[in-house]
Formats: structure tokens, C-alpha cells, sequence
């Protein structure tokens, strides 16, 4: 084997020094020498920094106003960086996508939206004298600006749609490839759902034999992917899950009493539901699919949560309490005009931002979509490309994949 | 902390174990201090199993593995750990907790004191190092990190300028020195 160029006389003394660096960080020392280069890419190194990645929480929250059947051409994106001492709003941060999204979901660093296909309405479609328009699904990596575009052929594609970013590979092949899978409902009969399946690996849509029997009507924009499962919220007080492995779908009641502050999310490999009754928290992890066993893992009530903060916010009653994300046992909530989060470890509360511009947006059920960078997101298409050049002998696959430079605006 | 199961009598602390470095120097440290290396507790435990500590202070512990200028560099930071070990979660803290890591020093030093927290099994100088270490090399441009370490870049220069158009933003605002 080559000799790997680092200045530790250990493998675990490199790894455990370069894994607390930024992903920004890591990307520029890459260019220090051949071993850094190699060292740093390694799946054995990257494994050991995403998991450091994922303990730490997500980088930041993606939010977008939602309204079922409806995409506002002009409905802003906003992305609010979660740091240690300061977090600020940002704007325009998908500005590099040719056209104005839809955010979907995101995984281990990248990014799904889509195309707007909702008219605003039938006014807007009479006045630019356009059909209902195409869907365009875009994967992008909103660090390094890369993004590729896929148009869904063969098969219907509905317009909740769920990425798995498997980095390290899956199963038996090693590199990376990623997966989607949109949702959609009969319109035949309203309580059917089917799903289309998109694969990174045969560069091609199909869609599953799975049909799922849900009475209740799903909420498009409450999804969460863990492990190999895509959930959606469901009203009732039910969630519809779909194994993208297996291609089965279930039907699975949450615990306890309903609730209208609601919030699913994925925390160290399992799906979690928060809830909050009155200003009880609780937090119930799915410790089995197959069993639909939920645990109730913490229960908390908010003069706990202010306890070891400098703010008491036991003040601000309200009659619903909005929460915003959950990940990895951090809860993401509006309170008092700032943002907050709570991590259940920890139980530490921290202020992130001041949200009074954002409180019409808060306030409306917005899409939020918590996102991590990740080292592992970056060039992936660019690996897909030159794969797809010299091992498919079918041209559409290569045609449906449009890799953009990335282009720096400063 | 760990020791104080054992050892809960403050008076009793004065048990002193005697450790021997590389460079055949003799080390005689107290007790507490000594049971952060998990090593050397390691081994003084199964010594303590053998009966062959019955005579107590006079054991020594050998440490093949390391010299003694990086044991007594080691020692006087175990004799200055605070007893919380909480992490820091406000900017003052971390500010403070970076200017400490701060003070040890060159790399050179840094690697030899992990190798050898490393060796000895001590956890939170591990923890503390290695993060001193990154702290050396966070946001620093690659001439910096490559001075830093002593490494010759070895990519042939357009192979080099490639990587830097396409990955630009991470080259873009790095701390200068």
C-alpha cells in the first residue's frame, strides 16, 4: 500500500484530529498532499467524520411557505445556519438552480426540490397562456452549488417526493447512489396511495407494486426518511410508511393522545415523534417497524426546558405551541419572537435568532427541512457522470443527468 | 471523576506510584493523578491481583512508550484538570477553553503528547490534544497547514490550480498567519 503521508504516527490520532474540522476545512486540506488527499477521502475517514456530523446536529434549517396543490412562483426559500454563537437569516441560497423550487427533503448533505407544477391558479394560467408545467426533480448540494436535474419519465410522479443519500454505497456496491420516492394519491379512489421510485444506480423511474390503503389524508410536507423507511404525517394521528427496500408500505398509529403541536424526525437511526400537551413535551421513539412499538423516550415539561437558560419563557402561553424540526434529539421551535432549540441530551436550551421577519412565514406551516452539510455530498455527480459515460449503453440516462459547474457569485 | 471510588480519603492521596519513562527517569506521582493514565491503572491493578504490590510505593510502573520531558508536560496538565468536565456551551467559555489549548505549543509537541495520551489511555488529554491540535489548523490556508506539519505538496501544480477552481469556496476566507 502507499504510504499515507500524515503527520500522526497513528490512523485513529489522524482521524480523530481532521474529523473536527469543517467540512470547508477538510476540502481545502485535501490539496496539502497526495496522502492528505487520499486520507481525507477515504470511506474509512469520512465514515468516522460523518458520524461525528451526525451527533452534532444539523448545520442549519431550510424553511419555505407550504399550501397543498399550490406552488407561489415567488415563495422565497430561507435558510437559517445553525451555529455555536451566532445564526443569521439568509436568503437566495439555491440561486444556483435554473428555476424557482419547491424544497422536498434532504439527506446526509443534499438537497431535493422540485419544479413549481401548481399554477398559482387558473387566472395565472389563462394570462401566460401555459399548460400545467413539467416536473423537473433537482438533487443539489447546496455547499458546493453542484446540482443535477432529473425529469421523471415512464412513470407518474407525484409531488411529495423523499431523497436517501447513501454515501458509503448500499448493499453489495460501495459507491455512492441515492434514492427517491414520490407519494401519490388515487384519484379514483382518495384512501390509495402509490409510490414511484427513482434509483441513481439504474438511472431509471419505476413504479412499485405497493399500493397503501390510508383512510387518512397525508400531510405532503411532514415527511421524514430513517434508515430505509420514508414517513409521512398523516391526519388522525397516524403516519404512512414506506419501505424502500422492500417496497412495502404501513399504516402505523402514533402513541398517546393526539395533538396539534406535532413533529416527526429521525434521531440516531430511529424515527421520533414530539408532541405537546399543554406544556408537557414528549418524545416517542419507533423502536420497531414491525411491531409498530413506540417507547416514550423523554417527557419534559417547558419550566424544564427554561430552566438552565438565562430567559424564562413560561410567560409566553400560547394557545399551540409551533414546533418547527426535530433531529437528532434537538427540538427546533419559535418562542417569543427567537428561534430556539432544545436538545433533550443535553437539556440545554439555546437562542438561535431573532425571527420577527420570518413570524408571517413561522406562522403559516412552513416546509422546514433540516439539512447537514456533509464532505461525503461533494462531487457525487461528477463521479455519477463519468460512470454513467462509460458503463451505460443506454444515452436517455446520460441525457436526464445535466451536471452545472458550479459558478461562484461573490 | 473516575479515582475517587477508590480513593475517597483526601490524606490518603499522598500514595505515590513511581513510573518509569523511556529515557529510564523516574516519575513519583500521586496516586489520583496516575489512575487518569488507564494504562498504568491497568497494569497497577493486575500488580495489585499478583500480590507482587504488597509493597506499594515502591512499584514501578515501566512506560517503554514514552520520554519524560512529554510525562512531565502530561503530568502537570492531569494536576491542572478542571473537575467539571462539562463542555463549554457559551462563546466566553469556548474563547477561554481555545487559549488554553492554545499554550502547547508547537505541533511537534502536540503529536507527542497524543501518541503518548494515546498509549497511556488518558481520555481527557486525548480529548484536549487532539482538539488542540485542530484548533492549529482550523480555517488556515494550505501553505499554513503544509509550514505547520513540514509537508511538501506533491500534486503537480495543475493538477493543484484544477482543484482550487473547482473547490473554491472552501479556499475562500481563511484566517491569515
Amino acid at each position: 500500500m502507499e504510504e499515507v503521508n500524515i503527520p500522526f504516527f497513528h490512523v485513529d490520532i489522524a482521524s480523530e484530529v481532521l474529523s473536527r474540522l469543517s467540512v470547508k476545512d477538510l476540502s481545502s486540506s485535501k490539496c496539502v498532499s497526495k496522502g492528505w488527499n487520499s486520507f481525507i477521502s477515504s470511506p474509512s475517514f469520512l465514515r468516522i467524520l460523518s458520524k461525528r456530523v451526525e451527533r452534532e446536529g444539523p448545520s442549519g434549517l431550510f424553511f419555505q411557505m407550504f399550501k397543498d396543490n399550490v406552488d407561489c412562483v415567488s415563495r422565497p426559500i430561507t435558510y437559517i445556519p445553525i451555529h455555536k454563537n451566532r445564526s443569521f437569516i439568509q436568503n437566495n441560497i439555491l440561486n444556483f438552480l435554473p428555476e424557482e423550487v419547491v424544497i422536498m427533503s434532504s439527506c446526509n448533505g443534499l438537497l431535493c426540490c422540485r419544479s413549481c407544477i401548481h399554477p398559482i391558479d387558473d387566472y395565472y394560467r389563462r394570462v401566460r397562456n401555459r399548460e400545467a408545467k413539467e416536473l423537473v426533480i433537482y438533487i443539489c448540494n447546496p455547499m458546493t452549488k453542484e446540482w443535477i436535474a432529473l425529469k421523471p419519465e415512464g412513470c407518474v410522479v407525484g409531488d411529495s417526493i423523499g431523497l436517501a443519500f447513501y454515501p458509503f454505497g448500499y448493499s453489495l456496491n460501495t459507491r455512492p447512489i441515492f434514492k427517491l420516492v414520490s407519494i401519490q394519491q388515487s384519484k379514483v379512489d382518495p384512501h390509495l396511495y402509490s409510490f414511484a421510485m427513482y434509483s441513481s444506480q439504474t438511472g431509471s423511474w419505476t413504479t412499485s407494486k405497493e399500493v397503501c390503503h390510508c383512510r387518512y389524508q397525508i400531510y405532503k410536507n411532514n415527511k421524514v426518511f430513517v434508515g430505509k423507511m420514508f414517513n409521512w404525517l398523516t391526519q388522525n394521528h397516524h403516519i404512512l410508511s414506506f419501505d424502500v427496500e422492500r417496497e412495502l408500505s404501513k399504516v402505523i398509529k402514533l402513541p398517546g393522545e393526539a395533538s396539534s403541536s406535532l413533529i416527526l424526525g429521525c434521531s440516531e437511526g430511529y424515527l421520533h415523534y414530539v408532541c405537546v400537551h399543554g406544556e408537557d413535551f414528549s418524545v416517542w421513539m419507533l423502536k420497531d417497524y414491525s411491531s409498530s412499538e413506540w417507547v416514550l423516550k423523554y417527557q419534559v415539561t417547558l419550566v424544564d426546558i427554561c430552566q438552565e437558560s438565562y430567559t424564562d419563557l413560561t410567560h409566553c402561553n400560547v394557545k399551540r405551541r409551533l414546533l418547527l424540526a426535530f433531529h437528532e434529539d434537538l427540538l427546533f421551535m419559535p418562542m417569543d419572537r427567537c428561534l430556539f432549540s432544545y436538545n433533550f441530551r443535553s437539556r440545554k436550551l439555546q437562542q438561535l435568532c431573532y425571527i420577527s421577519m420570518l413570524q408571517d412565514l413561522i406562522l403559516s406551516n412552513p416546509t422546514v427541512i433540516p439539512y447537514s452539510i456533509s464532505l461525503t455530498a461533494a462531487g457525487v455527480f461528477k463521479e455519477d457522470q463519468s460512470d454513467e459515460n462509460k458503463s451505460s449503453e443506454d444515452p436517455r440516462d446520460v441525457s436526464s443527468l445535466k451536471i452545472s459547474k458550479r459558478k461562484r457569485t461573490c | 471523576m473516575s479515582n475517587t471510588s477508590e480513593n475517597p480519603n483526601p490524606s490518603s492521596s499522598s500514595a505515590k506510584i513511581t513510573l518509569k519513562t523511556s529515557d529510564n527517569e523516574l516519575f513519583e506521582v500521586e496516586e489520583a493523578v496516575a489512575m487518569k493514565f488507564c494504562t498504568v491503572k491497568q497494569y497497577f491493578e493486575d500488580e495489585k491481583d499478583n500480590d507482587v504490590a504488597a509493597r506499594g510505593s515502591s512499584t514501578v510502573i515501566p512506560l517503554p512508550n514514552v520520554h519524560s520531558a512529554v510525562l512531565a508536560r502530561l503530568i502537570s496538565y492531569c494536576k491542572k484538570l478542571p473537575q467539571s468536565n462539562a463542555v463549554a456551551d457559551n462563546h466566553e467559555e469556548e474563547e477561554t477553553k481555545k487559549k488554553e489549548r492554545k499554550q502547547y505549543g508547537t505541533p511537534g509537541d502536540l503529536v507527542d503528547l497524543i501518541s503518548a495520551a494515546n498509549y497511556l489511555d488518558f481520555k481527557e488529554g486525548l480529548e484536549f490534544f487532539n482538539q488542540a491540535l485542530a484548533d492549529h489548523i482550523q480555517n488556515k490556508s494550505v501553505e499554513y497547514v503544509r509550514k505547520f506539519f513540514g509537508i511538501k505538496g506533491d500534486f503537480e501544480p495543475h493538477e493543484e490550480e484544477k482543484y482550487r477552481e473547482e473547490y473554491a469556496w472552501a479556499f475562500e476566507g481563511v484566517d491569515e498567519d
